[in-house]
């Protein structure tokens, strides 16, 4: 992770250039990982300040990671504070944004 | 054509004019005014663009639409490969006794990523020149929300593809690329 202008870049790249599944039990590179791993620790317990999450330089992604790490975000912190302090980069495949933000609007509150 | 042939038919071409010069001119019936005044010149001027600009226009605008619709139609045979190339790929990795290597879901993945931005590139040249075109909705909107899932939402490493999502996978590609193949044949034919 890093720092540029007060804006916490995590870059998936740097947890896996082959991102996997959704949960720990699915195998290496989970969504589940990532987000206890590296995006927890990072942004903490809320999210009150600009954060980036870089998509590129990775081979791509099953929809199970896109899918479960929104979910994660959606539970983990206050739905409005993610939308307006998370912002996500994806050169590469330009539609994983969208599947994203798709996924983070669904409502999992039944299965909080 | 030879080349006397050709001063032969000039030398003609030379003597009928001075003919119909001559014919032209003890006509006692024609008479030409010496003086032409603005409006008719402004008509004949008028007449004389139309002439010219209207075909001009004309073939503009179809050698544009012509070559508009060659661009689409070739990016959907590319969009066409890819699916297919992903398909024979999907079946190579159900088929395989093995389970599926990083190698394996690299290759998936990026064959995916290749297909999908193939797609949404299709999706923008059909929205900025067909505006109502439900490309996006159809086939963009089926593949990044259905198809993309089917394929990878069941896959891992480490892992076989089982049977029901093999025929689930099979089946939505194939959906993909027939509805690809109609807009083909819409935009072919239009």
């Amino acid at each position: 992770m890093t720092e540029h202008n007060k804006i916490k870049v995590i870059r998936v790249s740097d947890f896996s250039s082959v991102p996997g599944a959704r949960y720990r039990k699915d195998g290496d590179g989970s969504a589940q990982e990532f987000f206890e791993d590296y995006v927890k620790p990072a942004v903490g317990d809320s999210i009150s300040e600009k954060i980036l999450i870089d998509f590129d330089r990775t081979w791509g992604y099953a929809s199970s990671f896109i899918s479960e790490l929104a979910r994660q975000m959606a539970l983990a912190y206050n739905k409005a504070d993610v939308r307006e302090n998370l912002e996500l980069k994806s050169d590469d495949e330009p539609t994983l944004i969208k599947r994203f933000w798709t996924e983070f609007a669904k409502d999992y509150s039944q299965h909080a | 054509m030879p080349k006397s042939n050709k001063i032969l038919i000039y030398a003609a071409l030379l003597g009928l004019g001075f003919v119909l010069g001559a014919i032209a001119n003890d006509i006692p019936y024609v008479q030409l005014k010496r003086e032409v005044d603005l409006s008719t010149l402004i008509s004949f001027f008028s007449l004389l663009a139309a002439i010219f600009i209207i075909p001009f226009l004309i073939n503009t605008y179809f050698a544009r639409k012509d070559s508009t619709n060659r661009i689409i139609l070739s990016d959907m045979d590319a969009c066409l490969d890819r699916l297919e190339s992903i398909a024979g790929l999907y079946k190579k990795l159900y088929l395989k006794d093995d389970a599926l290597t990083t190698n394996d879901m690299k290759e998936l993945l990026s064959e995916l990523r290749r297909a999908t931005n193939c797609i949404a590139t299709l999706s923008d040249e059909l929205d900025s020149h067909v505006p109502l075109s439900s490309f996006r909705i159809d086939v963009f909107g089926q593949f990044n929300e259905r198809t993309y899932k089917d394929l990878t939402e069941n896959t891992q490493r480490g892992a076989h593809i089982n049977d029901q999502n093999y025929l689930t996978a099979s089946k939505s590609i194939e959906e993909t690329i027939t509805a690809i193949k109609k807009y083909r044949y819409l935009t072919y034919s239009d």
